[in-house]
């Protein structure tokens, strides 16, 4: 918000204080679980898990040596990667180009349409119909579409980009329709580069969503080499635990068990990453990009 | 001459053809859906030996452990069902049944191609084992035999008892209630602050038992089978209880259990000097570790770091005897039923190739060798004998996971692998005297209607028998408890469960 | 609605105007070709929850059982009670949790300085990532009796120690409260983009007028919101129905049943859905035709008071 015009009164400067204030406390109490994580991912071996400790007493890299010396981690983070930055391209471009004409109240057989598409928001087949649908029907078992295709249009935050662009003002196509062009154009030269807060919004979600899915992964591929970091992780943490696992006899007495402090590793190398995805898109997020083309 | 010499060529190429053809039909696919540690690889190196070894084509289909259901069924729905099933429990074993998803594996069949199996399931009585998979008289699947009937470990604070004056570890309930007193009002701890009690939530098992029936069991009575909960015996053990409540001897928050977070078998009460009496975890978690690469001991090390004097001066109990001299805790079931193996139901049609994989199996399982390594490898280069000790164990920084990543093709353990393999942790078991005052329950088979009133019937008895031993409710309360308890469901599933206790003498 | 240019006052036929709007038209197909084979073709399997199905008869061929697997669901015994807990549960976390992110978004608005406002905004969004798996562990901790932090806190000012997530009374605001924790940050986002279209000149006009920051946030900022907070709500409307199994079952026990058992925890609890997917099948449609009912109830409220439903 522009302020330099604003005078500065004390119930301004008052508020002003409180918002700061509260803000602080807000950082602290978000933080808290994830500092907590982080002493307990550095904790060393040789320290007792059943003395509450702030910071360990001893702190070693050894719960990451482990988790990322894991055998399949590597193949792990090339398949999130991959999966990542092709889905989220693809499906942002999906759903900008599946809200753009919904928005329009020209769209012919438009309410037909929307609820076409909130239809599917309520109505599925089901985990196994769905299965042997992409399995077999469209022969996606196994491919790396797999992990692409079927989530290519969230309707719920395709909705929302379709609710973002009815407010743009219709001006702005306007002067693009005068000056003769056509649909596509105008939305990827007038309307896309005033849209950067709602396509960073749609890719925050999309690349978050992506990067943290394995149930897919999980059933649609066999081979270890091809799962995506997720699961690997969730494996890692799995691996050990036998009140997961009836094993009966000696074999559950043979299992090792990864303690807490494997656990609080492998959930903050799950989750650095994309923690630090935002702020390159921070500056998408940027005031007066509608006020700017309508001036221009 | 030669017209005879060709003759006798071709004769022995079409002989050695013939052979190479019959031994080339011979080796047959066997798939299985078994619990993985970590996914094998389709090319692993002990998969490869294992096919070789015993002439057969191994395939491994990975089931996702943390999603054991999902996984299979997906498999299931697609038609792809293994030859050889691992079945996480009675219930779905009984689920799978009704699918029609396993073969009929009649004890017959068994003996005449897996004799040596045979003679493990079937011991001294006809069908032994195989009742528990015995479902309309027929048998579905292989159960496990290897559980050993020890109860959870009875740990007592044996500084604190010696401190105030006792020399062992209390053996009837009234040493028990003096030492617990003890530890509540004489400060063990010397720390002058009054922060201990005798015990918590682990302990109670003890006092049911002293009382002779325990509140989850199903135990004989006159021929029948009874619910421990219901049993005039349980109010006494609740009347015991809360009046030790209401002294201060039990650890009021006890409800949320000792335990918070972190490996379920560590009691952070006991190791935070907070009570004098633990029985959480089974023997595998106390013992100590008493080899390079001896697995498990979560407990006995996280005490070695949490609070050692504590760990030296344990005193293992034995289950408390009551007034009329009954005492017990329940035992880890020999039998476990929740790791049954079962076969696919594609091999009624073909017997041929059912009575190969059962003799195959039957040949990993009946040399102790050939089962280690079909758990753990190439001997001398996954495993071997520990030069010292005799014991298996792995070599060359291998560990379960790795092994498993390799492709190992389990086969059945019997008990005495499991003896060979773990006997120092077993031997220490019975040194402890963990077998003495074993109770176990007595209803072998899941119930017809257990999945309509179990999990209610199970809430109120929680409910009732929490708020009688806080105080809030009088122990006559129990009365009530129990008419209700026959009224919603308890008296069905008790004529069920003794209409099949009553086919158990047929 | 507002009046049209005259171009668009001929009412064609609808080939025509198909035809006469291709190139829009056009950019809509992918998203047909989309939803025809990933949400349509899959929707036959939706049969199943009338079917007892079994894997080897597969879908087509499993039998048909009518209603029995609604009525096993109407019929378990904690049914009402279950479903009033996710109502319940939900309609909370809808009156506290629908707000507290715009108000957030609006008082991050507020902040001049970019740089803390950055930083803020980030560590707000770190709970969001947490599982509930990891999160429950440390609010069971963080809530103890007797070692948490909250409790410790109450004896020191002399009052009794609360049992927040075993007391009937307590454990839906935990619910609620966690929830808002773990979402408010990440759930600004959305409302934050809305806030850079707005046009900085309505501000200054207001400001010239004499207008406070209060008023410009209601007269201006909050209207600017109103195409994306109309269809959240509806959204939010929607979802009563659905509840947050993952949490629920992560910090429930036995004693707080009666007020937090909701449908999903119930029914993998009772193992109702284990192997059963028809039954799982079932109790999915009952929820979806609800959240579907409630949607279209919400959308036509929020059609009378403004234009930007889905519909």
């Amino acid at each position: 918000m522009q302020r330099s015009f604003i005078k500065p009164t004390i119930g301004g400067r008052l508020f002003d204080a409180f918002n700061y204030v509260f803000m602080v406390f807000l950082c602290v109490v978000m933080i808290y679980p994830l500092f907590y994580l982080a002493m307990m991912s550095l904790t060393a071996s040789d320290v007792a898990l059943t003395k509450g400790y702030l910071i360990p007493p001893h702190m070693s890299l050894e719960n990451y040596a482990q988790v990322l010396g894991n055998y399949y981690i590597g193949y792990g983070f090339v398949n999130s990667i991959k999966r990542t930055v092709i889905g989220t391209a693809l499906s942002v471009a999906t759903m900008l180009l599946t809200a753009y004409p919904l928005s329009k109240k020209y769209f012919p057989n438009r309410r037909f349409w929307t609820a076409f598409v909130v239809f599917t928001m309520f109505f599925s087949g089901g985990m196994i119909p769905t299965y042997l649908t992409y399995s077999q029907t469209l022969h996606l078992d196994d491919s790396f579409w797999v992990m692409i295709l079927p989530s290519l249009i969230n309707t719920y935050n395709m909705l929302i980009a379709r609710n973002f662009f009815m407010g743009l003002p219709e001006e702005l196509s306007e002067s693009g329709r005068i000056d003769g062009a056509g649909e596509l154009r105008i939305l990827v030269n007038i309307i896309l580069p005033i849209s950067l807060p709602i396509i960073a919004t749609l890719s925050l979600w999309s690349a978050v969503s992506h990067w943290n899915a394995w149930f897919d992964s999980m059933l649609y591929f066999s081979d270890p080499k091809r799962q995506v970091l997720q699961l690997v992780l969730r494996r890692i943490v799995l691996e050990g635990s036998d009140d997961l696992m009836n094993l009966g006899g000696t074999a559950d007495e043979m299992s090792t068990i990864n303690p807490e402090t494997i656990k609080a590793a492998t959930t903050m190398v799950a989750t650095i990453p994309i923690v630090l995805v935002y702020p390159f898109l921070q500056k998408y997020f940027v005031k007066g990009m509608v006020v700017g083309s309508l001036k221009g | 001459m030669k017209r005879l010499l060709s003759l006798l060529c071709v004769l022995a190429l079409t002989l050695s053809c013939a052979c190479a053809m019959a031994e080339e039909e011979e080796r047959i696919t066997i798939t299985i859906m078994r619990d993985y540690i970590a996914p094998p690889e389709s090319d692993g190196e002990i998969l490869q030996y294992m096919c070789d070894k015993y002439n057969v084509d191994f395939e491994i289909i990975y089931i996702e452990r943390g999603n054991w259901n999902e996984s299979i069924s997906t498999k299931f729905a697609k038609g792809e069902i293994g030859d050889i099933i691992d079945v996480k429990g009675l219930d779905l074993l009984y689920t799978y049944v009704e699918q029609d998803l396993l073969a009929e594996l009649p004890p017959e069949f068994l003996k005449e191609n897996a004799p040596f199996l045979y003679n493990e399931y079937v011991k001294e009585d006809e069908t032994h084992a195989l009742r528990y998979t015995t479902i309309d008289g027929k048998n579905y699947g292989l159960p496990n035999i290897t559980g050993n009937n020890f109860h959870k470990v009875i740990a007592w604070r044996g500084d604190w008892l010696t401190k105030l004056g006792f020399d062992k570890a209390p053996e009837t309930l009234e040493e028990m209630e003096a030492a617990l007193y003890a530890f509540t009002t004489q400060d063990p701890d010397g720390n002058g602050v009054n922060d201990t009690y005798g015990m918590s939530q682990t302990g109670m098992e003890m006092v049911y038992g002293a009382y002779g029936y325990l509140p989850d069991l199903w135990q004989e009575r006159d021929g029948k089978l009874v619910y421990g909960a219901v049993q005039p015996e349980t109010k006494e053990a609740l009347a015991t209880l809360a009046k030790w409540y209401a002294d201060g001897v039990i650890d009021p928050e006890f409800v949320t259990g000792e335990n918070q977070g972190g490996y379920y078998a560590i009691s952070h009460s006991f190791n935070n000097n907070r009570i004098g009496l633990t029985c959480l975890g089974e023997y595998y978690h106390w013992k100590p570790v008493f080899y390079p690469g001896d697995s498990k001991s979560e407990v006995y090390l996280e005490l070695q770091k949490a609070n050692p004097e504590a760990l030296e001066s344990i005193m293992y109990g034995i289950p408390v005897t009551g007034p009329e001299g009954k005492s017990g805790m329940q035992g880890s079931a020999v039998i476990n039923a929740a790791s049954t193996v079962a076969f696919g139901v594609q091999l009624e049609d073909e017997p041929e190739r059912f009575a190969r994989i059962l003799q195959v199996y039957d040949e990993i399982s009946s040399s102790y060798e050939n089962y280690l390594e079909s758990i753990f490898g190439i001997k001398g280069v996954h495993w071997d004998f520990d030069a010292e000790t005799g014991f298996p164990g792995l070599i060359n920084d291998n560990d379960s996971k790795s092994v498993a990543r390799l492709g190992i093709v389990s086969g059945f353990e019997c008990n005495e692998y499991t003896y060979l393999r773990a006997k120092p942790r077993i031997d220490w078991a019975y040194e402890k005297k963990l077998d003495v005052g074993v109770l176990s329950d007595q209803l072998l088979v899941p119930l017809a209607s257990a999945a309509d009133y179990q999990d209610e019937l199970d809430k109120l008895r929680d409910e009732t028998f929490t708020k009688i031993i806080r105080g809030d409710l009088p122990v006559d309360a129990f009365d009530d408890f129990v008419t209700e308890w026959f009224a919603k469901g308890g008296q069905q599933l008790t004529d069920e469960a003794n209409a099949w206790f009553v086919t158990l003498s047929e | 609605m507002r009046a049209r240019p005259s171009i668009y006052n001929a009412k064609p036929s609808l080939a025509a105007s198909y035809w006469k709007n291709r190139s829009l038209v056009a950019l809509f197909v992918p998203a047909v070709a989309f939803y025809l084979l990933f949400k349509y073709l899959p929707i036959f399997g939706v049969q199943i929850a009338f079917k007892n199905y079994m894997f080897r008869l597969g879908i087509w061929n499993s039998p048909w059982i009518g209603f029995e697997n609604f009525e096993k669901l109407f019929a378990m015994d904690s049914f009402w009670e279950v479903l009033s807990n996710t109502f319940i549960i939900s309609g909370l976390k809808l009156v506290f949790g629908f707000p507290a992110p715009i108000l957030l978004a609006l008082l991050l608005n507020e902040i001049r300085c970019v740089r803390f406002k950055r930083v803020v905004q980030t560590i707000s969004y770190l709970p969001h990532f947490l599982s509930w798996v990891i999160l429950s562990g440390i609010f069971i901790q963080f809530l103890s009796p007797s070692i948490g932090p909250i409790n410790i806190l109450i004896r020191e000012l002399g009052g009794k120690p609360i049992y927040f997530l075993g007391d009937e009374h307590w454990f839906r605001p935990v619910l609620i409260v966690t929830h808002i924790w773990k979402s408010v940050g990440w759930g600004t986002i959305v409302y934050l983009a809305a806030l850079t279209n707005i046009n900085p000149e309505f501000y200054e006009a207001a400001y010239i007028d004499g207008a406070t920051r209060w008023h410009c946030a209601r007269y201006i900022t909050l209207p600017s919101l109103a195409p994306v907070i109309t269809i959240m709500l509806i959204f939010a409307v929607g979802g009563i129905i659905e509840d947050d199994f993952n949490q629920i079952y992560n910090l429930y026990s036995e004693a707080v049943y009666s007020v937090g058992d909701v449908i999903s925890t119930y029914t993998y609890r009772r193992g109702l859905v284990k192997l059963d997917y028809g039954f799982a099948s079932a109790v999915d449609l009952f929820k979806n035709v609800v959240a579907f009912a409630l949607i279209l109830s919400a959308n036509r409220i929020a059609n009378r008071i403004n234009e930007y439903g889905i519909w």
